[in-house]
């Protein structure tokens, strides 16, 4: 059944494409939030509520998830449009460009 | 006016309305998840997501022409209808065409007022391969694709209806998992804001999706209509009107929100919380985009719904409620022969009584359906206000527990 076969390779790469991207990215956008956000506040010694705030360094690999992370909308979004205008996404490297439907 | 003429304006009609249910039935889908969390107001949520749509309807700039090829023989390759449809102003095309809508209609319809989140896209198809079985016998219909590309009811409906849920729930599942090991540790309450941004990114990212997708299907459907009856020419190009009407018809339809829907989506399945929520989104985002960048076809209630069930799995200590799950998988599964046959009905009405006479009645038919199934969601009627109430065995809201809101 070659209907069977089509169906079953191309739902494999919907898979790993999407725990790459559906899992990968918001766990990647999470650790961003989680380094961006510090640790639960305490209370020092003398009573006064002491915040926790995000290093630099923290702060650094934060903004570099949400890079990856804007890059991945900006792939998705780039997907949509094609699609309205009937073309495809190729990958250039990591450069992601439109070309007509094949 | 002649008859066929009517009967197109019947079509138009038709396939806005099925426009129009297409985008109060899947509003849920892209919000349902934000809704739950808080992420978004209910309203706000309806309003993002149909502009949204809109926008992404107004995108579709190349023609779905060929919409029906993957699955019945009613058009050649290039998207005109077959000739042998074509006589008297395509009259004969433009009867199944009206008979499928209508069984499209009616299931989603119907479903919407039991709350259960189907695929409208196979509703619609299901109504095509029933009409299309009516007039023109079994072998009307595609079954199997060939070698060539993904094709078919198997290819296209079938397999797809199987594997997307287990697909998006497994990636759902994962991501909550690791998430909330992620989330688990770091300030409570800015983590939790963070992750508000997240799911209402991915939730315009769906409504976008859907946009264009499903906007272009109907678009489809009325320029085929218009070439049957010989008042457009072009297989390349869609009408303006065409495209302005489809695109208004479906934001105006999520803007409505299917609230039923909505709160077994959001409430009915699983208690959703902010990072299984954003998990979920993401786990759709991507399982949607990446399937129409492979050209696998699938539908996208049901990588919603699988998100949300697999976020329920993946989040320690949360409760799916399995019967509700069970009665969406019967929803999902009936989808197909239901709409078939009320559009096989549907046709075989219209040709045994003919001409205007056929397409007036199947029309009243229609009509009579949709104000019945309306009136009797009034009865319990679920709007913003009360779409995140308890889950209280079942969708329908306890007046108790509403006038405590």
């Amino acid at each position: 059944m070659d209907t069977l076969r089509l169906v079953m390779e191309a739902a494999w790469k919907v898979l790993w494409v999407g725990l790459l991207l559906g899992a990968g990215l918001p766990v990647l956008f999470a650790t961003g939030v989680r380094l961006l956000s510090g640790a639960e506040d305490t209370v020092a010694a003398d009573g006064t509520v002491v915040t926790h705030g995000a290093r630099p360094v923290q702060k650094l690999l934060a903004w570099l998830c949400f890079a990856v992370v804007l890059y991945g909308v900006v792939v998705g979004i780039l997907i949509i449009v094609g699609g309205g205008m009937g073309k495809v996404v190729e990958f250039h490297g990591l450069l992601p460009v439109l070309v007509p439907k094949s | 006016m002649d008859a066929a003429l009517i009967i197109l304006l019947c079509v138009i009609g038709t396939a806005l309305f099925f426009d129009f249910t297409n985008g109060f039935h899947d509003t849920g889908n892209a919000v349902a998840a934000s809704i739950a969390t808080g992420a978004l107001k209910p309203k706000t949520a309806v309003a993002l997501s149909a502009v949204m749509n809109l926008v992404g309807a107004f995108l579709s700039i190349a023609v779905a022409l060929t919409v029906t090829n993957s699955v019945v023989k009613i058009q050649a390759d290039d998207g005109t209808p077959l000739p042998e449809l074509m006589g008297g102003h395509g009259e004969a095309l433009l009867r199944i065409v009206l008979a499928g809508l209508i069984g499209g209609i009616l299931w989603n319809m119907f479903t919407w007022l039991l709350g259960l989140p189907s695929s409208s896209s196979h509703a619609l198809f299901g109504g095509i391969i029933g009409s299309t079985m009516a007039a023109q016998g079994v072998d009307g219909v595609k079954w199997v694709g060939d070698a060539s590309k993904i094709s078919g009811v198997l290819g296209k409906i079938i397999m797809p209806a199987l594997l997307s849920p287990i697909i998006a729930g497994l990636i759902a599942m994962v991501g909550t998992l690791i998430v909330f090991r992620i989330a688990a540790r770091g300030h409570g309450e800015r983590t939790s804001n963070g992750f508000k941004f997240g799911q209402i990114g991915a939730a315009s990212l769906m409504s976008l999706a859907h946009g264009t997708n499903d906007a272009q299907k109907t678009m489809g459907v009325i320029t085929l209509a218009l070439i049957a009856y010989g008042s457009w020419t072009h297989t390349d190009a869609i009408p303006l009107w065409v495209k302005v009407v489809c695109a208004l018809a479906i934001a105006l339809g999520t803007y409505l929100g299917g609230w039923r829907i909505i709160r077994t989506l959001s409430k009915g399945l699983v208690d959703i919380t902010r990072p299984q929520g954003m998990a979920a989104d993401g786990a759709s985002s991507a399982v949607i985009l990446a399937s129409s960048h492979l050209g696998f076809a699938l539908s996208t209630t049901q990588v919603a719904s699988g998100s949300i069930l697999g976020s329920g799995v993946g989040r320690p200590g949360a409760t799916v409620r399995w019967s509700v799950a069970g009665r969406m998988i019967l929803a999902w599964a009936m989808t197909l022969p239901a709409a078939g046959l009320v559009g096989a009905l549907m046709w075989v009405v219209s040709n045994a009584l003919g001409g205007l006479v056929g397409a007036l009645v199947i029309m009243a038919c229609f009509i009579a359906g949709a104000l019945v199934m309306y009136l009797r969601s009034r009865h319990h009627q679920i709007t913003h206000h009360n779409v995140d109430e308890i889950w209280d065995g079942g969708p329908r809201v306890r007046k108790s527990a509403s006038r405590v809101a």
